[in-house]
């Protein structure tokens, strides 16, 4: 990783207005005359800044503005206000160069040719970016070595498994090595085998090219995976800039113990500890400030008869859901 | 030349290619299509017969019976010929978002349809030449139509200018759907109206003088019911020119309007995100 800005966003905003429509015929013929106009803000103001070779995720739940902030990044949209550069272009200019240079996968819509193999498409993307024979030639074969799709060239991609088709999305994307590769939901609706493969498989592309990647996920795993840096993004805000496991640190540094008892306990002793989450008399989990951790662990090994113990951190996914909660 | 255009060219070769191939692609439906050409010309053969029949005079709307049976044989294979089809794929590209890989990639929207229809007209054009040009020649020969067989290389670039007017007025017609939702109907609709406005059904002037005044002004016409009526002798050398000047005129001119369309469509796609 280099420290040469590769996207530089600062203060973006988009908002998308959307007419209001109450149940039944009634309003559907008002509407008709007078429609009440609402506008919603998908992304309020965001700024980060992306390094050339880094690898980040973002992460946040349905709606939270992660496909519409990629769209912006990739000059599909136009944002409401704000700034972005990617490449030191500014995406929604929309030039050639820009284009050359960067790549947007998409893992709900197609960029291949639905009638024909997949290596139509693919050669029909080496004259789109004009590619010479010997580069296409040795990427095409580069890549279906990698993804291991070389024997389903040749197959009509409706014929394909969405897995295999999102291996050709991917092949589709990197031919023309774009410095910048922005991914939606690479990973949405594959198996886990397959999302295991496409994961590796863009750690190691990342490594070896030093291209730059961006990606979505509602999963966490790919991102804990992939990225050594994540974004939450809840309700158009960044609501988390850093490593994921690292996400806990916002919550006022707390730590879980796991016991499990020789004999039943009673439930108000415990309680004096901390926040008693689970309880059933034989079995807690207890929730403990870090400060006081080795003090509490004493007493409580001194005054009950404990048969297991454990202490942990509090699990990522709880500090995610969190997050989207207070944002 | 230099790289850029060559690069240029290329590009839009190997898309022509591919409407080709996809055009290949599914060869029962290739056949179909010519096939389908055919059952239009023959419920009109018995429509014209029974109207004819019924009727005291020789001519009817001053056509002959076999004059009118060349007409609708010729607009018959004419109509198949220009068809389009690709404004339903745009405007599932404009629903569903699959303009947004056009915006990404450096290749323009307007030159892609173009090349691949064009491509995936090709091979189809060229079976279609073949069935009019034998048709042309039963119908001088065998059925002693009057048919200016000698002006074909006309009809030929009569027949280009004819599909990129197609091509463009459809293109037009498809980005409505940058502002409607519910396209479909309307799709099917102005399908009709355009095809008769061309003559793609009845000759146009069996509508009435008020209505030809009225078509005269509009590119339709310049679809069909032209090439028939230069191949048919209906209109001198003279009338033939002016008619390619017009087609010209008007490939420019909807070539224009289109683009201004797209464009307009664009800011909207844009601002509402695909």
């Amino acid at each position: 990783m280099s420290d040469i800005t590769a996207i530089e966003v600062k203060d973006l905003i988009k908002s998308f207005s959307y007419y209001k429509k109450e149940l039944g015929l009634k309003n559907s013929i008002k509407n008709l005359f007078k429609r009440e106009q609402l506008i919603k803000e998908a992304v309020k103001g965001i700024s980060f800044n992306i390094s050339e070779g880094e690898i980040v995720g973002f992460l946040g739940p349905n709606g939270a503005g992660k496909t519409t902030t990629l769209k912006m990044l990739s000059g599909i949209l136009f944002p409401t206000d704000g700034y972005a550069t990617v490449l030191g272009q500014v995406p929604w200019e929309r030039k050639k160069d820009f284009k050359m240079n960067i790549s947007i996968v998409m893992g709900q819509k197609s960029q291949l040719w639905w009638d024909l193999p997949a290596n139509e498409s693919l050669y029909l993307n080496k004259y789109i970016y004009e590619i010479n024979d010997n580069e296409y030639k040795f990427s095409l074969e580069e890549l279906t070595e990698l993804l291991d799709v070389k024997e389903l060239l040749k197959v009509q991609v409706r014929r394909l498994s969405l897995g295999e088709r999102m291996k050709m999305e991917i092949i589709a994307a990197l031919i023309h090595k774009p410095k910048v590769i922005l991914l939606d939901e690479p990973t949405i609706g594959l198996d886990i085998i397959s999302q295991k493969k496409i994961r590796e498989f863009l750690k190691f592309y990342n490594q070896e090219n030093k291209t730059t990647i961006i990606l979505t996920s509602h999963y966490m795993k790919d991102i804990e995976e992939m990225c050594k840096r994540t974004l939450i993004i809840n309700e158009g805000i960044i609501a988390y800039d850093g490593e994921l496991s690292k996400i806990n640190d916002v919550f006022g540094h707390k730590k879980i113990i796991k016991l499990s008892f020789e004999e039943q306990i009673d439930k108000k002793d415990l309680e004096k500890f901390g926040n008693l989450r689970t309880f059933d008399g034989f079995n807690a989990t207890l929730e403990v400030d870090k400060s006081t951790i080795r003090s509490c662990s004493y007493d409580i090994l001194n005054r009950f008869p404990a048969a297991d113990f454990n202490i942990e951190d509090i699990p990522v996914e709880e500090g995610i859901s969190l997050l989207y909660k207070r944002g | 030349m230099s790289i850029q255009s060559v690069n240029w060219v290329k590009k839009y070769t190997r898309v022509f290619i591919l409407g080709v191939q996809s055009s290949m692609e599914y060869r029962a439906d290739f056949l179909l299509t010519i096939f389908s050409a055919f059952v239009p010309i023959v419920i009109q053969y018995f429509l014209w017969s029974a109207i004819f029949n019924n009727s005291s005079e020789a001519k009817v709307y001053g056509y002959t019976f076999t004059q009118m049976i060349t007409y609708s044989i010729l607009s018959g294979i004419f109509s198949k010929l220009l068809a389009t089809g690709f404004e339903w794929e745009v405007a599932s590209d404009i629903k569903s978002g699959g303009l947004n890989k056009f915006i990404v990639q450096p290749i323009g929207y307007f030159l892609y349809r173009i090349s691949n229809f064009l491509g995936g007209k090709f091979i189809n054009s060229i079976v279609m030449m073949f069935i009019t040009l034998s048709t042309l020649v039963v119908l001088k020969y065998y059925l002693r139509n009057q048919i200016e067989i000698e002006r074909i290389f006309f009809l030929l670039v009569i027949l280009f200018l004819a599909l990129l007017l197609n091509f463009l007025i459809f293109f037009c017609v498809s980005t409505l759907a940058f502002w409607m939702i519910e396209i479909w109907q309307v799709f099917t609709i102005l399908g009709i109206v355009i095809n008769v406005a061309s003559g793609g059904i009845f000759p146009l002037d069996i509508f009435g003088k008020k209505f030809l005044r009225v078509i005269e002004f509009l590119p339709f016409k310049y679809t069909i019911y032209f090439p028939i009526n230069v191949i048919s002798g209906k209109l001198n050398y003279n009338d033939l020119s002016k008619g390619i000047l017009i087609q010209l005129f008007w490939v420019v001119f909807l070539f224009i309007l289109s683009n201004y369309l797209w464009k307009k469509g664009m800011k909207k796609y844009v601002a509402v995100g695909g």
